[in-house]
């Protein structure tokens, strides 16, 4: 498989260097992911900037002088935050995980190997998805939805993250921990709403007015100036206030896919859904997250 | 859960059947090809053999979500003509 992926990488190094111009850096990009090492080390800086003893664990090797000489081996595709200290992938970086990550899903698809990881298809769900995460516990939701939210501030999109009203708190907290820095961008670039104030007006919840806001909001944050609207909604709310056939009208409303510039994860605790609830909210996304596996469902 | 699961399809069906109306549960719910994704990462056709098996690999990619299939997939079993 690895002398799959290196030959795959290598086309597509030499079909993007023509397109894109890109000179001969593809030497270096070959160097850098010659080794299986590199290749981890990339794949993990994909999902989140890494101090090098999260590195260490992440790579799960023991020995520090091996992952110094590695990561000097990707200058240029990895670098050193200037305020934390972490490392985080350069422009370049992104591409060669963009690469290898092509290489395994074409491998995937001729039915040989993959491994599906749901963050990292989380991050790649674009503008004009709708997709549903099902989750078990808080901490599998944060796993996925984090990575989710903090693509979107990378990609230059307004990101909403709906709550319910006590959780608000904690889940500010909990984003932090996980460590996007919201003050890196734009002021209007997050926003934590309220989950009954978005959802239940006047103790309604009604499908086409809660689009209609979608709308509005993703067309306000657009004029400022951002591509998009990504919004990660935590949907307990519905459940709490008894709202069960009311939610399956406004997910089934919405559609798999989204006319407009909004991309959107809904969450659901699994253990609250019954057969036809989980049926019926699969059926109205296009995309299905799980804590082990993630799928396009069309 | 998984022998409960195990005793009631053997009780129910043959594997042949359970083979079927577990392909047809999952194509009903995410669509043919993410079938075929699922069944190869759940280890093949083979996987579909053993129902206690399959009932701990589904639960390792689908969390709790796959006591909700399983329940599907008895359903199914039960009044096989239902879709």
């Amino acid at each position: 498989m690895l002398h799959q992926i290196n030959k795959y990488v290598k086309a597509q190094i030499k079909n993007k260097g023509k397109t894109l111009r890109l000179g001969d850096w593809d030497d270096q990009i070959h160097k850098a992911l010659a080794h299986p090492i590199r290749r981890h080390v990339i794949e993990c800086l994909q999902e989140r900037s890494l101090s090098f003893q999260e590195l260490l664990k992440s790579v799960a090797i023991s020995n520090h002088g091996k992952l110094g000489f590695h990561l000097k081996a990707l200058e240029g595709l990895v670098e050193r935050e200037p305020s934390m200290g972490k490392y985080r992938l350069t422009d370049r970086g992104q591409l060669a995980g963009e690469l290898i990550w092509d290489a395994r899903f074409i491998i995937a698809r001729s039915g040989q190997d993959l491994t599906l990881k749901p963050p990292r298809y989380a991050r790649r769900l674009r503008l004009g998805d709708h997709a549903i995460l099902f989750y078990d516990t808080e901490d599998d939701m944060h796993e996925i939805t984090f990575p989710f939210l903090e693509a979107g501030l990378l990609k230059g999109e307004a990101v909403v993250y709906v709550v319910p009203e006590n959780e608000m708190y904690s889940e500010g907290q909990e984003i932090q921990r996980y460590g996007i820095s919201v003050d890196r961008f734009h002021k209007e670039a997050f926003t934590l709403l309220s989950a009954e104030e978005w959802y239940l007006k006047k103790g309604k919840a009604q499908a086409e007015t809660i689009i209609a806001n979608w709308l509005t909001l993703t067309k306000e944050k657009q004029k400022v100036g951002f591509t998009g609207l990504c919004g990660a909604t935590e949907m307990k709310v519905f459940f709490d206030y008894a709202k069960g056939e009311e939610l399956l009208r406004y997910e089934a409303a919405l559609g798999r896919y989204f006319a407009l510039n909004l991309c959107g994860l809904c969450l659901y605790d699994t253990h609250r859904l019954d057969e036809k609830q989980f049926i019926q909210l699969n059926k109205s996304h296009g995309h299905s997250i799980f804590k082990g596996i993630a799928l396009k469902t069309i | 859960m998984a022998e409960d699961f195990a005793d009631k399809i053997s009780r129910l069906a043959s594997k042949a059947e359970f083979v079927e109306a577990s392909k047809q549960s999952l194509n009903a719910l995410f669509g043919e090809s993410a079938t075929l994704v699922i069944i190869n990462h759940l280890g093949g056709a083979e996987a579909l053999q053993d129902p206690k098996a399959f009932y701990n690999g589904l639960k390792a990619i689908f969390g709790a979500g796959a006591e909700i299939i399983m329940k599907i997939i008895l359903k199914k079993l039960e009044t096989p003509s239902e879709t």
